[in-house]
């Protein structure tokens, strides 16, 4: 290994075990999305990129840590691991959210977590039954709501002035039409936010999906917070995790039709979505109507995150399908129609 | 951004399509797009990432970082991650187009620690002990100046043996290989397991078809274990001290993982992916992985 990342290895180690645990040839490089450093265009504009993962495996070949390497440009990853240590230092949270070290030199940044194996709840998704499934939404849903709501002590400065949603949508809105979004539609959508107010703000994991779940030792835990506490709305996690739960167990559905139109339909999986969303709204003090309101925002937020990253249409052209779906149903009627109330 | 398809060159005709585009001033990523062949539908073009190529050398272990040789550079790519980690680079390639390329390339990009020259990797135009760091990507992909008429065992022994003159003491060698569906046609494995391969292959005939073409597809594959075996031995015999092996998945072109070639690391590694490939478990359990990887990559420390 470079002389340079075992030194900022070392460096982020606070107790030394690393150094004596991993053997030079010990690295597994995962999720290799960008150089480091990362190319420098003719303007000087440092390409955005993402850098890369590693597993250490210790001299048994088993992974122990796992560190994420981002050129210095990147501010996510200062981001993440401060959200994580004030996290983890909650009694808790302890159990749910991994512990980070963080170290950096002129050219590179690396956060280091200790390995953490377990079972991907995106691997058992699609075999588990109708109950399990509604079961495990539940408790993991259960756990995400407790992350946030300690987070909005523990991370006071995080938290921005509670806004109406339209408000928080103007933004993404301004973005679905740079794409193309009908007047008409984006009109539609700007009433019905308007119509469904403000609701108070909650730090949000901003990646829930099953991808990010873990079944450790008896317990879920949940990874990668990178964005954590970006959005700020609550049940925006919630909806975000119905619908990657729902697309990964029915693909065959999720491709001939969209997320949002199933949902105000009858069918039994909707159904079950429906209850999950409508519960966490209640148990997060949201009217159904906000409830409607939220998800209509999660539609329009995702799909212009999306497009603002640069990726390809092809892309974020099912989720512009999500979007005009939620406008479709809302000009029918009220925002509450989207969640068959 | 870089290569047509999993092996990691591109044909002499498209290079000479690149050189020719380059030549009438068009700038060289417009240049590539125009020859590259269109995505697959669906396919999330915005992670393929031929940047993210050199960061095998974060894997290497060297006292200086100041000279480095691509020595068949083809379009640049590796040169490019090279010039971003070392002081100076230089670019060589037997052949005209793609020096012509990576000449335009390395100018559009300002890239003042980049030489470009034309030889070719089998009498490299460098004194003894040059070089902290040594790049042979796609090695045996495309034809070797000096020694074509040569099988590939002969090509690698006067290849291997010439970068290992140029490197410095303590210096790194990397060879990237693509062995593809046939790797026979790469390395011929050796007596015992060629025999193996072509018995095997007769018994399938009484499959149907569409079935026999599959597991006559799978059952070549096993002949990458050749190339796994044969080139640390290689690089051995060249005089080289240490060689570290590694797996590039799925391709050169998109290197998302880069793992040990070591039977507790591939099953490391085959338990964090999603799929529930068990038959692939099974083979690195057997330390068979060599044949459940394409893109086979050694590090050799002279």
């Amino acid at each position: 290994m470079k002389r340079k990342l075992h030194e900022l290895l070392v460096a982020a180690d606070p107790d030394g075990k690393l150094t004596r645990e991993i053997p030079d040839d010990g690295v597994l490089i995962l999720e290799n999305y960008g150089a480091i450093p990362p190319a420098v265009r003719r303007s000087g504009y440092y390409v955005w990129n993402r850098g890369f993962n590693v597993v250490l495996l210790g001299r048994d070949d088993a992974p122990r840590y796992f560190c994420k390497c981002r050129p210095i440009a990147d501010a996510n990853l200062e981001r993440e691991t401060a959200v994580l240590r004030a996290l983890n230092g909650d009694p808790e949270l302890r159990a749910i959210v991994p512990q980070a070290s963080r170290a950096r030199d002129g050219e590179v940044q690396l956060q280091l977590n200790e390995f953490v194996p377990g079972w991907p709840y995106e691997r058992a998704l699609p075999r588990l039954t109708e109950w399990a499934w509604v079961e495990s939404m539940g408790q993991i849903l259960a756990v995400a709501r407790m992350v946030s709501t300690r987070a909005t002590n523990l991370l006071p400065s995080l938290l921005t002035a509670p806004a109406p949603l339209r408000a928080a949508a103007a933004h993404a809105l301004t973005e679905l039409g740079a794409v193309g979004l009908a007047e008409d539609v984006l009109q539609g959508l700007d009433r019905a936010l308007a119509r469904a107010g403000a609701v108070p703000p909650l730090l949000q994991h901003g990646d829930l999906w099953p991808g990010n779940v873990l079944w450790h030792h008896g317990s879920w835990r949940l990874l990668d917070f990178e964005v954590f506490g970006i959005v700020q709305t609550p049940l925006y996690d919630v909806c975000h995790f119905v619908r990657t739960c729902w697309s990964l167990r029915e693909p065959h559905a999720a491709a001939t039709t969209t997320w949002v139109a199933r949902l105000a339909s009858d069918a039994r999986d909707a159904e079950l979505c429906r209850r999950t969303i409508l519960n966490e709204a209640r148990l997060l003090g949201l009217e159904p109507t906000q409830a409607a309101g939220v998800l209509a925002y999660y539609v329009v937020d995702v799909t212009a995150q999306f497009i603002r990253r640069g990726t390809p249409q092809v892309a974020w052209a099912p989720l512009m399908r999500e979007v005009l779906a939620a406008a479709e149903l809302l000009r029918e009627g009220t925002a509450r129609r989207l969640l068959h109330l | 951004m870089d290569a047509p398809g999993l092996v990691s060159s591109w044909s002499d005709q498209e290079l000479a399509q690149l050189a020719a585009t380059v030549r009438r001033g068009t700038p060289w990523r417009q240049a590539l797009h125009g020859v590259m062949q269109p995505a697959t539908p669906g396919e999330r073009i915005e992670h393929r990432a031929d940047d993210a190529r050199g960061n095998w050398l974060w894997l290497v272990d060297l006292a200086r970082w100041e000279r480095a040789l691509d020595v068949q550079g083809g379009i640049g790519t590796m040169t490019a991650a090279l010039a971003r980690h070392f002081t100076s680079v230089h670019y060589l390639d037997a052949t005209r187009p793609p020096l012509e390329f990576a000449r335009a390339r390395f100018s559009e990009d300002r890239s003042a620690n980049v030489a470009c020259a034309q030889a070719g990797a089998g009498a490299l135009p460098y004194r003894n002990a040059t070089f902290d760091c040594v790049v042979w990507d796609g090695a045996l992909g495309r034809g070797v100046s000096g020694a074509a008429t040569a099988g590939p065992p002969a090509v690698l022994a006067a290849v291997l043996a010439e970068c290992r003159r140029v490197l410095r003491p303590g210096g790194c060698l990397y060879v990237g290989i693509a062995t593809g569906p046939v790797p026979g046609h790469v390395l011929p494995a050796g007596r015992i397991l060629s025999a193996l391969v072509r018995m095997v292959v007769r018994v399938i005939r009484v499959l149907p078809l569409t079935w026999r073409r599959r597991a006559t597809m799978q059952v070549r594959r096993v002949a990458r274990l050749a190339v796994a075996r044969a080139l640390p031995r290689q690089l051995r015999a060249a005089g080289f001290a240490r060689v570290e092996a590694y797996y590039i998945a799925p391709s050169f072109q998109e290197p998302w993982s880069i793992i040990p070639a070591r039977r507790r690391a591939v099953l490391a590694f085959e338990r964090l992916q999603m799929t529930n490939a068990t038959h692939r478990r099974w083979l690195a359990w057997l330390s068979l992985h060599p044949v459940l990887f394409e893109c086979h990559v050694f590090l050799a420390y002279a």
